[in-house]
């Protein structure tokens, strides 16, 4: 039997190695949605230091063959055979429902120190939107005996040590979960989520919301998103719908200085990576221009990827929106703020992310 | 490079393999394995090979002078051990020294802040032994310095071990058999060790990992004894998995390598798992430490400072920290207390289940001891794992963390069993199909766990 064994053992090596030579290579693995290693360049220097063996070693990674097979076999093992409920960081709950594990916020007092240093260096009323994500508003869809970190509190932290105008939606979500508000597989709200929150700022704000109705509405299909990224689990999965509410505006846009006219990129409809569809993606700024609106209000928005399917319904409501994202938009946003007299600012992050957004230390 | 990775497995090794097997000559084969050594080496720390290098040439040249000019052997063995531990102190030592110094005496003297070279606890101990096998004229000097360079530098123990002794496998350098029988005994040894890494270490591993990161105010008992049994499990799955990989490799080109660990988690007293946990390095300590201090045969008072100081070398060698040292002289308390009388009582227990459990006591603890370098937070672990009144004993997450990792820890606890040993004996045709089919089973599943340990999807859009 040893010797089958080394025999087979022996085989399999010496194919897979040969396999890895003669097998096209990748640039980019969509499914991770990154760009995957490439071959080291011969360097005495990087040599010396390490550094060119850490990248070959990267590179055989990225590149072995069936290398996504793989990695849903394992996840296909620790969740039906082992009937693991937490891998990778993702609750397998139920309906179907993959879900990012919350881990109590480390930077919290950090990131409220520079929201409020920010608010002290413009002088206007802040309006700030903390949302929470799967994990608090289908707690109940979580397996049983899940523990998690509490999103919930860190959320009402922020709100009572930041000297902003709170949004709460966390009531009007967790009242709406009926309604499909987040995406199964993926790590964001839906337009649904988005326009309940949109109603929230309305009531704030004391506006006259726009019905839902009046967009009009199309459904992208197979969509899997971040979070079964990172399972690639189950592998012959179809993926879910996702809702695109449309309105005729007249729009005249600059995505970091590309001209459109239109709040959805439906490139993206075709690739894995759908919900980029709204707002073009990730921009460091977006220059919206409404040319039917009548007033001369102006919002600044500062946010992260949650803020983008909002937007569309933002828009009716300013003549000009100034979208900042605060990760690769490098200056002073406040000076923008002060400089253009705004009178209207958001800020909306959703309650995973806030807390690895080193941008927001740049904002003020 | 370690075993458990890809480039490893499917790049390095059939490499050298093949190279190894499609030359005859036992002389160019010693040189394959030498050239593949320092490239593995060099892998990881491609400057610390010189270190490697000038260690290897010294203690070389002085084995050969203490032959040659024997008058002066003393001198020329005390050269030696003060360049071993000097390079040693160096390299590991002398930042936990200086910042002990500098805390005690508020002095202020800035750190060296060289990095430690990998393996160099156990290269250096192999240095050592050969020095000391010649100076006793246990073995002859090696006037070949390939020899002395493959005997230390030879890649499969040259990071993690075992502490191979030079006259243990002296012979086997210019005279040693390769064949087909063992290279298969080799692989199958190999892969039972890269499950145990891949499948149980890691895995148990990483839920200590959680446990420990996670917040210690709130722990509940069981969380924190599930925590202390994973570490525990992790590092004697880890530690064996490389004994066993490195023994397989050796056998895979002819090498008889001397085992490492005996399923200590089954002994019945402290003293008997060091019989059974890092063999070589007791032994090492038991050879060149213990003995020459005179060992127990001087007087009892003398055996138990003999003792005391094999184990607080035992606590040092694994690190350079406080809690290292704790560590070994915890095991050396017990160890004393046993020879004082301990054992005896415990012996009268027929079920042997009192001396079990009191010995998995000492090791889990002795463990979270070794694990947990922080003070405060070691303190506070400990607090909690001897239940502490302002913690739950059992509580949602601890019933969570079990019942998504039960399988590894049951999987672990078993295997530390000689179950395995058991079946075997038994001899029967439908187990070995059954572990036949185990073994492909467990090798694809770790290929799986291997590659899916670089998977990292980039979340960047994930803001």
């Amino acid at each position: 039997m040893k010797k089958i064994i080394a025999i087979l053992f022996s085989i399999f090596i010496i194919c897979f190695s040969i396999l890895f030579i003669v097998e096209p290579k990748k640039d980019f693995s969509e499914n991770e949605n990154r760009k995957l290693a490439s071959f080291p360049k011969f360097q005495i220097s990087s040599i010396i230091d390490g550094e060119y063996m850490e990248n070959l070693g990267k590179y055989i990674n990225d590149h072995f063959p069936y290398r996504d097979l793989f990695v849903s076999m394992k996840n296909k093992f620790e969740i039906e055979i082992l009937n693991k409920k937490l891998v990778n960081n993702i609750f397998i709950a139920e309906d179907g429902y993959l879900i990012e594990n919350y881990e109590n916020g480390k930077n919290t007092d950090k990131i409220i120190k520079n929201l409020n240093l920010f608010r002290e260096s413009v002088n206007v009323d802040v309006d700030f939107m903390l949302v929470p994500t799967q994990i608090s508003i289908y707690s109940d869809k979580l397996p049983k005996y899940a523990s998690y970190g509490k999103q919930v509190e860190s959320i009402k932290e922020y709100y009572s040590r930041l000297e902003f105008n709170n949004i709460d939606v966390f009531k009007a979500l967790f009242e709406n979960k009926d309604k499909k508000l987040f995406f199964k597989y993926d790590h964001h709200w839906t337009m649904d989520g988005a326009y309940i929150a949109y109603l929230e700022y309305c009531k704030d704000k004391g506006i006259e919301p726009v019905d839902l109705s009046e967009y009009s509405v199309e459904d992208v299909k197979g969509f899997k998103g971040t979070i079964y990224s990172k399972l690639n689990y189950p592998s012959n999965l179809e993926g879910e719908d996702l809702r695109i509410y449309k309105k005729d505006f007249n729009l005249e846009i600059e995505y970091d200085g590309k001209k459109s006219n239109s709040l959805y990129n439906m490139d993206y409809a075709s690739k894995k990576d759908k919900y980029s569809i709204f707002l073009n993606n990730i921009n460091s700024f977006v220059e919206i221009e409404n040319k039917d609106f009548k007033g001369l209000e102006e919002l600044v928005v500062i946010k992260d990827s949650y803020a983008n399917s909002i937007i569309p319904f933002l828009v009716n409501h300013y003549k000009k929106i100034y979208v900042f994202d605060p990760r690769s938009y490098k200056k002073p946003i406040s000076e923008f703020i002060n400089e253009k007299k705004i009178e209207n600012v958001l800020i909306l992050y959703n309650a995973n992310t806030i807390d690895n957004d080193t941008g927001i230390n740049a904002i003020y | 490079m370690v075993f458990s990775s890809l480039e490893f497995l499917f790049f390095f090794l059939p490499l050298v393999s093949i190279l190894y097997f499609l030359i005859r000559d036992l002389k160019i084969r010693n040189f394959i394995l030498i050239v593949s050594s320092v490239l593995f080496y060099a892998f990881g720390e491609p400057k610390a090979i010189l270190i490697m290098l000038m260690s290897i040439v010294l203690n070389y040249g002085l084995a050969l002078l203490i032959e040659k000019v024997s008058k002066f052997k003393k001198v020329f063995l005390f050269l030696a051990v003060v360049i071993n531990i000097g390079l040693l102190f160096i390299y590991k030592y002398a930042d936990f020294f200086i910042g002990s110094v500098n805390y005690v005496f508020k002095s202020n003297f800035s750190l060296l802040g060289l990095p430690l070279p990998i393996g160099i606890s156990f290269f250096t101990f192999q240095a050592m032994s050969y020095v000391i096998d010649v100076y006793r004229k246990d073995v002859k000097a090696q006037k070949k310095i390939l020899n002395i360079l493959l005997y230390i530098s030879f890649f499969p123990q040259l990071i993690a071990g075992p502490i191979v002794k030079y006259h243990d496998i002296e012979k086997q350098i210019d005279n040693r058999k390769t064949s087909f029988d063992g290279y298969c005994k080799g692989v199958h040894r190999f892969l039972i060790g890269l499950f145990k890494k891949v499948l149980i270490a890691n895995n148990v591993g990483l839920v200590w990992e959680n446990i420990l990161n996670s917040d210690i105010s709130s722990m509940s008992l069981t969380t924190a004894w599930i925590g202390a049994i994973c570490y525990s499990l992790q590092i004697y799955f880890d530690f064996s998995a490389y004994s066993d990989m490195a023994i397989g490799l050796g056998k895979m080109f002819g090498f008889d390598f001397l085992e490492n660990f005996n399923y200590p988690y089954i002994s019945k007293s402290i003293r008997e798992f060091w019989r059974r946990w890092h063999i070589s390095l007791s032994t090492w300590f038991k050879e060149y430490l213990y003995i020459p201090l005179g060992g127990n045969r001087i007087s009892e008072k003398r055996t138990y400072v003999n003792l005391f100081i094999v184990f607080l070398a035992t606590g040092l060698w694994h690190g350079a920290s406080w809690n290292f040292i704790i560590w070994g002289l915890w095991h050396g308390f017990f160890s004393i207390i046993e020879r004082l009388g301990l054992e005896k009582i415990l012996k009268k227990d027929k079920t042997t289940i009192l001396s079990r459990v009191y010995t998995l006591f000492v090791v889990v603890v002795g463990f979270t001891i070794f694990a947990i370098t922080d003070f405060n937070k070691l303190r506070e672990y400990i607090g909690v794992m001897i239940l502490n009144k302002n913690h739950l004993i059992l509580d949602k997450e601890a019933i969570f963390i079990f019942i998504n990792n039960y399988f590894y820890i049951l999987v672990g606890i078993v295997c530390s069993m000689p179950i395995y040993l058991k079946i075997k004996s038994f001899n029967k045709t439908y187990l070995k199909i059954i572990g036949f089919i185990m073994m492909i089973v467990c090798f694809i599943i770790s290929i799986a766990y291997l590659v899916s340990s670089s998977y990292n999807p980039f979340l960047y859009f994930r803001f």
